[in-house]
């Protein structure tokens, strides 16, 4: 018996195999030819076989050999040997696969010449025998070219180089030909509110009850103002009667548009300043406006406090700094190199900024915040254009005050309102079309890495969870969705018209993100959604139209309803002083830097923080340096030395899930009972089998399940054979549970 | 000295005699107590500091400023000092440091001669605050032996450990292992247990040989087995090679024979396996060939022979080989057939109390939120832990996937071995993270096997000596923490339940964690006279239940352990800067009227304010837990409920709060309960 026990033992293969892949016999793809599933519009431009991709660049020249063909939409790989269909992933992106990148997603190319790593970029003179990708969404592709044609590695090399790096025209965005050979689907019923209506800015207004001091103006009908700013908008009410024409002559330049407005009536505005040189019928625009800022400095109007971003905040420059540094953390080759890095990793993260731009902006927040909800005034922030820091700062205020921007279609319509509408420049931000790298800068992404660092303080107050974030992310790169490929409303319509006109076809509709069928199916939506989210008693997202009929009711009530702020006097007294500064634009510093505001922002923050959270009310952030964290799941999703199986937040959310379930079943059998047959709409709990052995990453490790092997102990992958030689482990443990 | 036999109405007074209470000495007579005593605690100095009420009993130093409270047991402190002229600054060893202003220099002089005298180390265990505690405990029931099984006896889990633990773990006494009583009454090593299991044909007489060529006589001895595959884990100290290099064929015969006794012993998976099950075990294997790049380990071994047995040792090459120059050392490959020696790098108890020190510091003078990280990583305090956290898996996976036993030792045997040994059994066996496994494993491989608790937290009598201090066991509870954070279900017990552990490690209120080993404490008759830990934490609190656990989960934990993944374990060096509580009406709104029983009323301690020391750290229900516990004995119940009835006003005069926990372990509770409100509500 005991040398049959130890003789079943094979000896262990302890050898790592080095032969590189071409003394591999290659699996050719027997008669069976893999082609690429091409979305309307998606045109194959090259292609190479017998390309071999590394499942993980470990030294170990693991892979599959398939075809490598990039399409004016996206570098794809087709594996020769399909995944069998029964590991078909949970949570399945429907436009991209496992192995596609967009072209908009590549970040940078790398060729391997003689084991030395290079740059790709415009014309080829030599091509490499090792590709490597590495896309914007953290993933790292290895593609071994040796086995390849030479032809077929010029052209595809050449291809995806010119295809992803060389700059493109507005119009041949893969965009446009996937909306004109795209089927018309009609437009699904989504609740996101777009703001490209007159009513849904008079909506907004009514639902945070700003309509008493704020009305929405139709002057820009036909960008008669200004191409920046969105066809219909909202002013103070006095205020455009008087100065219409001036506006027209600054382009929208001076004018405080309001974003939103606070329980108590303060509300926040933004503007962009005059220009700094100013010509003569410019220097009569002070005069004019000086009367605006008196009237909206005096009641019914709260005191304005003006706040100028540019000298408080980092640069655009400085956050595309930080954030080149710091993604190039995430992307990484090897597991020696992310070995290597983890010993000096929190210099390294600290050498990048990023956290500390994060933690500026959530402190900035939550000064506004500070001066809206306790001080009662209004805040005005002032950026060039107001279209990038701007709406980072306005729309963390919101989600942090205005509990409906955080429930999804709340967030979504914030999004609509302060970044597509609001005229943040998506196309140049993202360099979407590599016309110049001077105005790329993530100003979307550290909006998103705020409220993830929002999301994981408090998850219970968001209906949303992580997975949405990330995935809203990713879908900056994906080029079907018009939302995120515009610079302003003003350049989406003209381009539009533009097309409309060419086609004689019907005139097409663009996609819109929000619209996330089109990317998931709806189980996979279904991990979109929080489960542990509190949702509120009277949930008054669902019923709006009642909800705004009682503000509507609200209306007649009298200007005179909100207090006065007591330090109205005082600061009456300065406005002619405040005003001269505004134009002279050092205004910001004045104010900011006086040791009053730093006070009040402490205790503000202090004792916000004794109390305990109401997760429907105001909501502040954690912003001592424990507690900014780094987005694990966007940005270490990939690396398998980063998984856990069986751990993970993802093991809560899954506990809850069953737990949820077993009450819904539980529920449902009372009613049973009380034969109350009037059962609600099960609604679909979304399960994750197997739950004890998810992994950590999940939903995106699963995509890469085909990753075998562990490179150091802590690894945790595990093959196909090991997952059922553990299932039987389990059985054989049975006794032992019961013994305990 | 007190008799359990004597009659019990005779006894209790002698019980309190001998501790009786000092006078009060008050600075101004309106001045109140202003918290609730515990037994046998009283009162010494009650005064003014700015704002403030300050007060030092035999137990604690307790502070109650306007809105917020500071209360720590004096055990708790490492060093009071005098700051600009009128401030006190106390550290304490759980890396908290607490300030406390006063209007003049004199009166801060007389606090400071005050608390140091206070925190000077005892000069007899008698002086610790767990015998008073226990003696008057026993004064407050009539029933003499119930109390005193309450109070002192863990249960019969951990009495019976070894026993128990020898057959869950399916050891075969008949023909491969055995149970030695070569060190019944400790005759030939103090630090270790009395019963040790070794290979069933090793003779005493040999055990004998081979303590003589170890430190402390710690020999090679089995503390694991695993059921599926019976690889096993043993644990000891250096040998004693010294630069002479000497050998002693007894101990390479036993290190061998363990491997040997593996194979003979198989596991319940190899014994009735089929030639399939081979394969895919050699699968496995060879997926996990991942040491070789860490430990440059060749394992091949042959069929049919013994795996090939690991020696961990803990430490770096270099410190084991300069280990040689005090008469240590490592073992020689060579001597050792079939084993293969293995070096962690751990850093020893100087470095660890270095990062410790500095951790303390980064963590009471928190840097500017943007130099937070490199002040972190200037710590090394996660970097060790990365590194205890690798052992740990390297020897797990070499149980589990291999089937390969595995020999543990560092230096002593005593501070990084039990590290490695107790964390990678948490990691094999579920068993270890339910409460009840978790308790039989701080005992058996802390306690029994000699963790110097007396030297290392700086509670031993007489010692002076700052150099034996380390949080080693502090480090280990982390660790355990970074485990229960990356598989939050899989774990019996919460956070509160680690939090709590710690500050009774230092408390000195239970007579667990006093001692330096077993001998001790059966000399000083510790489990007598003092209550233990285990009382607190029992299976039966649900306080310490981790609402998420998933029970039948039977899985091997891989955790990741790169630095990365690593959190600073906020709630014990943070805990002001932890998320916020959830408001008290809140949860009323969100708990179904059920479940607002007693198991839930860990909630209270959400009404506390939060301050940036601890809240009140142990007050009435400390003192009264043992009497709610929910014991084996169903008779027991009723007459603990009268107790715990009549002692309910008293509760409701400290501050209403049924149990206090300190703010950390409050945080803890808080982070599920957050989950779980937001959870429960949408269903009610």
């Amino acid at each position: 018996m005991l040398s049959k026990a130890a003789g079943g033992r094979p000896a262990k293969p302890s050898f790592v195999s080095y032969v590189s892949p071409e003394e591999i016999h290659i699996k050719e793809p027997a008669g069976k030819e893999v082609n690429p599933y091409l979305l309307p519009g998606e045109l194959l431009l090259c292609e190479a076989s017998t390309v071999f991709k590394y499942v993980q660049e470990d030294g170990s020249n693991r892979g599959t050999y398939g075809k490598l063909v990039c399409t004016n939409f996206k570098v794809a790989f087709l594996g020769y040997e399909s995944a069998s269909d029964d590991n078909e992933p949970q949570f399945k992106n429907k436009v991209i696969g496992e192995n596609d990148i967009t072209l908009h997603c590549i970040d940078q190319i790398y060729g391997v010449y003689d084991e030395k790593k290079k740059s790709l970029y415009g014309q080829l003179k030599k091509y490499p025998e090792k590709l490597i990708i590495y896309s914007k969404d953290f993933r790292v592709f290895h593609f071994c070219l040796r086995c390849t044609k030479e032809e077929e590695v010029k052209r595809i090399v050449s291809g995806i180089v010119h295809h992803s790096q060389t700059p493109k025209l507005l119009k041949r965005l893969f965009l446009f030909s996937y909306a004109s050979a795209a089927p018309n689907s009609p437009d699904a019923k989504n609740r996101t509110v777009m703001f490209d209506t007159f009513k849904d800015w008079h909506e907004e207004l009514e639902r945070t009850k700003g309509n008493v001091k704020y009305e929405v103006v139709s002057v820009n009908e036909g960008y008669r103002v200004s191409e920046k700013l969105p066809l219909y908008f909202v002013v103070p009410k006095p205020f455009l009667k008087s100065v219409t024409e001036s506006i027209l002559v600054h382009q929208g330049r001076g004018i405080p548009i309001w974003c939103w407005s606070c329980h108590n009536g303060a509300a926040l505005l933004k503007m962009s300043p005059f220009p700094k040189e100013q010509d003569d019928s410019a220097l009569q625009m002070p005069k004019l406006m000086d009367g605006i800022y008196k009237t909206i400095h005096a009641p019914p109007y709260e005191v304005l406090k003006m706040d100028d971003l540019s000298s408080s905040l980092p640069s655009l420059q400085d956050i595309q700094t930080a954030y080149t540094r710091f993604k190039q953390l995430f992307l990484i080759d090897n597991s020696a190199h992310f070995w290597d890095t983890d010993v000096k990793w929190f210099s390294l993260l600290e050498s990048t900024n990023w956290l500390e731009i994060i933690r500026r902006c959530l402190k900035k927040a939550i000064e506004v915040v500070e001066q809206l909800e306790r001080q009662t005034t209004n805040v005005l922030l002032i950026e060039e254009n107001a279209s990038d820091l701007c709406c980072v700062i306005s729309s963390l205020v919101q989600v942090m005050m205005d509990s409906y921007c955080r429930t999804k279609f709340g967030f979504q319509s914030l999004i609509q309102k302060e970044w597509v509408i609001g005229g943040h420049s998506f196309l140049d931000r993202s360099n979407h079309l590599r016309k110049s790298d001077k105005e790329e800068a993530p100003v979307f992404l550290l909006f998103l890495d705020c409220v993830w660092q929002l999301v994981q303080q408090y998850p219970p107050a968001f209906e949303f969870t992580e997975t949405y974030l990330t995935v809203l992310s990713d879908s900056l790169y994906i080029p079907i969705f018009s939302t995120f490929f515009f610079n302003s409303q003003h350049q989406k319509d003209t381009i539009m018209s533009g097309e409309s006109h060419n086609a004689q076809s019907s005139p097409f509709r663009l996609l819109t993100v929000w619209d996330w069928s089109v990317q998931f199916e709806p189980k996979a939506q279904a991990l979109l959604n929080n489960p542990l989210y509190a949702e509120k008693p009277k949930p008054d997202k669902s019923q709006r139209k009642t909800t705004r009929f009682k503000h509507h009711r609200q209306l007649s009530l009298p200007l005179t309803q909100t207090k006065s702020s007591p330090k109205r006097g005082f600061f009456r007294e300065e406005t002619d002083h405040l005003i001269k500064n505004i134009l002279g634009k050092r205004i910001s510093k004045l104010i900011n830097s006086s040791e009053e505001l730093h006070s009040n922002f402490r205790e503000f923050y202090d004792s916000w923080h004794c109390k305990p959270v109401d997760f429907h009310g105001l909501l502040l952030p954690h912003i001592e340096g424990p507690e900014i964290k780094v987005w694990t799941q966007r940005y270490l999703r990939w690396i398998p030395e980063a998984q856990l199986l069986g751990g993970g937040t993802v093991a809560i959310t899954a506990k809850f899930l069953d737990v949820m379930e077993e009450v819904q079943k539980l529920q449902k059998q009372m009613d049973e009972e009380h034969s109350q047959t009037a059962a609600e709409d099960a609604d679909a709990v979304p399960t994750l089998r197997n739950s004890a052995r998810l992994s950590s990453l999940f939903p995106f490790a699963l995509l890469q399940r085909h990753s075998l092997k562990p490179v150091l102990p802590t690894s945790t992958w595990k093959d196909l054979e090991d997952e059922e030689d553990l299932a039987k482990r389990d059985d054989e443990f049975v006794d032992l549970s019961g013994a305990d | 000295m007190m008799g359990e036999e004597g009659p019990p109405s005779l006894e209790y007074i002698q019980a309190k005699d001998l501790f009786p209470q000092k006078e009060l000495v008050k600075e101004e007579e309106s001045l109140q107590v202003p918290f609730t005593v515990l037994q046998g605690e009283g009162v010494e100095y009650l005064g003014h500091a700015n704002d403030a009420v300050i007060a030092i009993s035999n137990y604690r130093l307790h502070i109650k400023f306007k809105d917020s409270v500071i209360n720590v047991p004096l055990r708790m402190m490492e060093s009071v000092e005098c700051r600009d002229m009128f401030q006190l600054h106390i550290v304490c060893k759980d890396s908290k440091v607490i300030r406390c202003h006063f209007s003049t220099f004199k009166q801060c002089q007389e606090w400071l001669k005050r608390l140091t005298r206070a925190i000077a180390r005892p000069a007899k265990p008698e002086d610790l605050f767990a015998f008073a505690y226990h003696a008057w405990c026993l004064g407050v029931c009539a029933d003499e032996e119930d109390q005193h099984a309450h109070l002192c006896r863990p249960g019969d889990h951990v009495r019976y450990r070894f026993q128990m633990e020898l057959a869950r773990m399916g050891f075969d006494l008949q023909n491969v292992w055995r149970v030695s009583d070569i060190n019944s009454n400790y005759k030939l090593c103090t630090s270790y247990p009395q019963k040790l299991l070794v290979p069933v044909w090793i003779t005493d007489k040999e055990l004998e040989n081979v303590a003589s060529f170890r430190s402390w006589k710690r020999i090679p001895v089995v503390v694991y087995r695993h059921l599926r595959n019976g690889a096993v884990i043993a644990r000891c100290s250096q040998p004693e090679i010294s630069w002479w290099g000497w050998r002693n064929a007894d101990d390479e015969y036993l290190v061998t024979s363990i491997a040997k006794a593996c194979a003979l012993n198989p596991g319940a998976k190899a014994a009735n396996g089929t030639a399939q099950n081979g394969t895919s075990e050699g699968n496995e294997a060879c997926d996990t060939d991942f040491d070789s790049s860490l430990t440059a380990c060749s394992g091949v071994e042959n069929a049919g022979a013994p795996q090939k047995l690991l020696i961990l040792d803990a430490r770096s090459y270099t410190a084991a080989v300069a280990n040689r120059a005090k008469g240590g050392g490592c073992e020689c490959e060579e001597y050792y057939p079939n084993c293969e020696v293995v070096f962690m790098g751990m850093a020893n108890i100087h470095a660890i109390r270095n990062s410790f020190q500095y951790l303390r510091a980064v963590c009471s003078q928190m840097p500017d939120p943007s130099n937070w990280l490199s002040a972190l990583e200037s710590t090394k305090w996660l970097q060790h832990l990365s590194v205890m956290l690798k052992a740990a898996v390297l020897v797990s996976n070499a149980v589990d996937r291999e089937g390969r036993p595995v020999l543990i030792h560092c230096s002593d045997g005593w501070d990084r071995t039990p590290q490695i040994v107790a964390l990678a059994k948490i990691l094999l066996d579920p068993y270890y993270r339910t409460m009840e496994g978790f308790q039989v494993l701080v005992e058996s491989d802390w306690l029994d096997f000699g963790h110097k608790f007396g030297d290392r937290c700086g509670h031993q009598e007489k010692v002076e000596d700052q150099n034996e201090q380390c949080p080693v066991f502090l480090q280990w509870l982390d660790a355990v923490h970074q485990l229960l954070k990356q598989f939050p279900c899989l774990f019996e017990f919460n956070e509160a339940f680690l939090v709590k552990l710690v500050q009774h490690t230092y408390s000195c209120l239970y007579g667990t964690f006093l001692g330096n080993n077993p001998f001790e404490r059966e000399m000083h008759n510790i489990y007598k006279r003092t209550c233990s830990v285990w009382s607190l934490l029992r299976a039966g609190n649900k306080n310490f239940h981790n609402l998420l656990y998933m029970a039948s989960s039977e899985q091997v934990l891989h955790p990741v352990c790169h630095v990365r993944a690593l959190h600073l374990w906020t709630a014990v060096y943070l805990p002001a800067s932890s998320p916020c509580p959830l408001g008290e009406e809140g949860m009323e709104l969100y708990l179904p009227s059920g479940s607002q029983s007693q198991e839930f009323s860990g909630r209270s301690l959400d009404r506390l304010p939060k301050t940036r020391s601890m809240d009140d750290l142990l007050s009435a229900c400390d003192s009264s837990s043992p009497l709610t516990r929910t014991s084996s004995d169903p008779n027991l119940n009723n007459h603990c409920q009268e107790v715990r009835v009549s002692l309910e006003p008293r509760y409701a005069s400290t501050d209403g709060s049924e149990l206090l926990l300190e703010e950390g372990s409050a945080v803890a509770v808080r982070e599920t309960q957050k989950m779980m409100t937001g959870f429960l509500f949408p269903l009610m």
